[in-house]
């Protein structure tokens, strides 16, 4: 089994609203497959669909080898994945502790020796007789991660892991992550709209905007996407923007005085068509294009007229 | 679905709406035994009407209580949404859904027994009038039992319906105050006490409701009677003497609708 999902044209919707339009994605085995898309542009939906918790209007998936169609397969391999959705589901009113001893009952996993272990492991063995009420955001988030842990998972679907979390409270789970992939490899569906965070961790994107996946690839293939830009801050007489449009360069405006010119360019004719035209350069500097840009390129932002 | 039950039932025995509610049944049934046991019997047809009442219908609202209790203690998977969890692991939705049926009919029936002991250890030995022949006794133990899966099945089927814990809670608690309503007060009481002291199994001797209204504390008793015993209890407990299996009839197509369009409503619903 080379993929841990494929989706086959998956199609979700609400009444007349679509969700998902016709999403084919795929997620290898191994991956950390960073799902990036707006809020509202269907990411928990695709994931409440895999999982389960929905059914979807048309189209199907293969999860672990197990189609759609054939329940009882599906069923046997959902025991291999682990899901948080959204919010993690925990019982308030239970320890730690209590919450994997009542997950490991329904795992159907015969005794309770692992549980210590896997509290250690998310850095939750000292919470004691600390009811998870009373835990913060970040506790429940690596509970959650621990409770999936219990089944030994394959493949775990997170939904936003770092939603509502402090910088530390990211760096635990971004680490987190990083060692289950590595020592348990296991494969990871991460949805996010962080996308400085997921460009740390993912090994694989897609891109998902009013439902469609717009661009599905690897890391190296983004990181040969993303373009080069550089910046410029010069004044004179003569607008900036007057002087590049004469030039076939592709730019965006920052302010009246600082320009982005995307895309490999002369620099030194650069600087000397500014010269001939009586501006003055007080600062060039050059840039990678990040992956927020990209993606706000790709999904249609702000751009140069 | 072993395996989801035995979970439920961990958490169902350490949840305190279950303990809360046995103590109430429990206090009430003592407080009810010592009230009566104190005041003036008024027919001994009355004592072995109370009696009956109080040991199996609970005169302290058995409906309602199940309501409240079965809503606290099943809905907790739908406000803490871990019944994502089950559903996740590959569980179906029929598994879930007959789970949590299971669980609320044990919470139940758990509270029923323990107050039917404490009745037995305490009430009975301090009432003495007990009168009742086996048959009646077996009849009216089968209808609670009807009773209790029938107000299980609905809690079961609300939740799946609405997935809220408080949404449940608000239409169990109406339809409890719509149908006490309807048996205690709209529809008349049918109540031909020639007949029924005729087919009377409970006691030989006629019934003295005529006492009840003579005076103030007739006219309170009367109330507290017609009014207190849930909607249903009321309705089973006058007809059942005459037509015990209509009544059974008339809980079983309850509970055989609640769980089948439960399920089937669970089956098909997107869950958050």
């Amino acid at each position: 089994m080379e993929n841990c999902l494929t989706t086959h044209n998956l199609t979700k919707r609400y009444r007349k609203f679509t969700a998902l339009d016709n999403v084919n994605m795929t997620v290898p085995k191994g991956a950390i497959y960073g799902f990036i898309g707006k809020n509202g542009a269907g990411k928990t939906t695709l994931i409440r669909v895999i999982c389960g918790l929905q059914a979807p209007t048309q189209g199907d998936y293969t999860l672990l080898g197990a189609d759609y169609a054939d329940k009882k397969n599906l069923s046997k391999v959902r025991k291999h994945i682990g899901a948080i959705v959204e919010t993690p589901a925990v019982y308030p009113d239970m320890t730690a502790y209590e919450n994997m001893k009542h997950q490991s009952i329904i795992v159907g996993n015969p005794s309770f020796d692992q549980i210590s272990e896997l509290l250690s492991f998310v850095g939750l063995k000292d919470t004691g007789k600390k009811k998870v009420k009373n835990f913060s955001l970040g506790m429940r988030q690596r509970l959650s991660i621990a409770m999936t842990l219990v089944g030994n998972p394959d493949f775990l679907v997170l939904d936003e892991p770092t939603n509502g979390l402090d910088p530390q409270g990211i760096v635990e789970i971004r680490e987190l992550i990083l060692k289950l992939n590595k020592e348990k490899n296991i494969t990871f569906l991460i949805s996010s709209h962080i996308l400085g965070e997921l460009s740390k961790l993912a090994t694989h994107y897609g891109f998902i905007d009013n439902g469609k996946l717009i661009k599905e690839l690897t890391a190296s293939e983004l990181e040969a996407q993303c373009r080069k830009k550089i910046l410029i801050k010069a004044t004179g007489k003569k607008a900036l923007s007057t002087v590049l449009d004469k030039t076939d360069y592709e730019y965006k405006m920052l302010s009246p005085d600082e320009c982005e010119i995307y895309g490999e360019i002369n620099v030194n004719d650069t600087l000397k068509l500014l010269a001939d035209n009586g501006l003055t350069v007080s600062r060039i500097s050059e840039k990678d294009e990040d992956l927020e840009t990209y993606f706000i390129n790709l999904v249609g932002g702000e751009v140069n007229d | 679905m072993t395996k989801i039950l035995r979970s439920n039932i961990r958490r169902m025995l350490r949840h305190p709406a279950l303990w809360v509610c046995a103590a109430l049944q429990i206090v009430l049934t003592f407080i009810v035994t010592v009230k009566y046991a104190t005041t003036p019997v008024l027919s001994t047809a009355l004592s072995d009407i109370f009696c009956m009442e109080e040991t199996f219908f609970g005169f302290a609202l058995i409906e309602i209580m199940s309501y409240v209790m079965c809503t606290l203690i099943v809905g907790g998977d739908y406000s803490n949404k871990t019944i994502r969890n089950k559903i996740i692991l590959g569980y179906t939705r029929e598994q879930i859904f007959f789970a949590q049926f299971l669980t609320a009919l044990t919470a139940t029936l758990v509270v029923y027994v323990l107050r039917l002991l404490f009745f037995c250890a305490f009430s009975l030995p301090v009432l003495k009038t007990f009168d009742l022949r086996r048959e009646y006794l077996l009849a009216v133990f089968v209808i609670t039992l009807f009773s209790l899966v029938m107000y299980s099945s609905f809690v079961t089927f609300m939740l799946s319906l609405t997935q809220s814990k408080t949404k449940t809670l608000v239409i169990c608690i109406a339809c409890f105050l719509i149908v006490m309503f309807l048996f205690a007060t709209l529809i008349p009481r049918n109540y031909d006490e020639a007949k029924y002291a005729a087919h009377s199994i409970i006691s030989k001797t006629d019934y003295a409701f005529n006492d009840w209204s003579e005076g103030k504390n007739g006219d309170f008793y009367k109330f507290m009677y017609e009014f207190f015993p849930s909607g249903q209890s009321q309705l089973i407990y006058q007809q059942a003497p005459l037509c015990l299996w209509q009544i059974l009839l008339y809980l079983g197509l309850q509970i055989a609708a609640f769980l089948t369009g439960g399920a089937l409503i669970f089956r098909f619903r997107n869950i958050k």
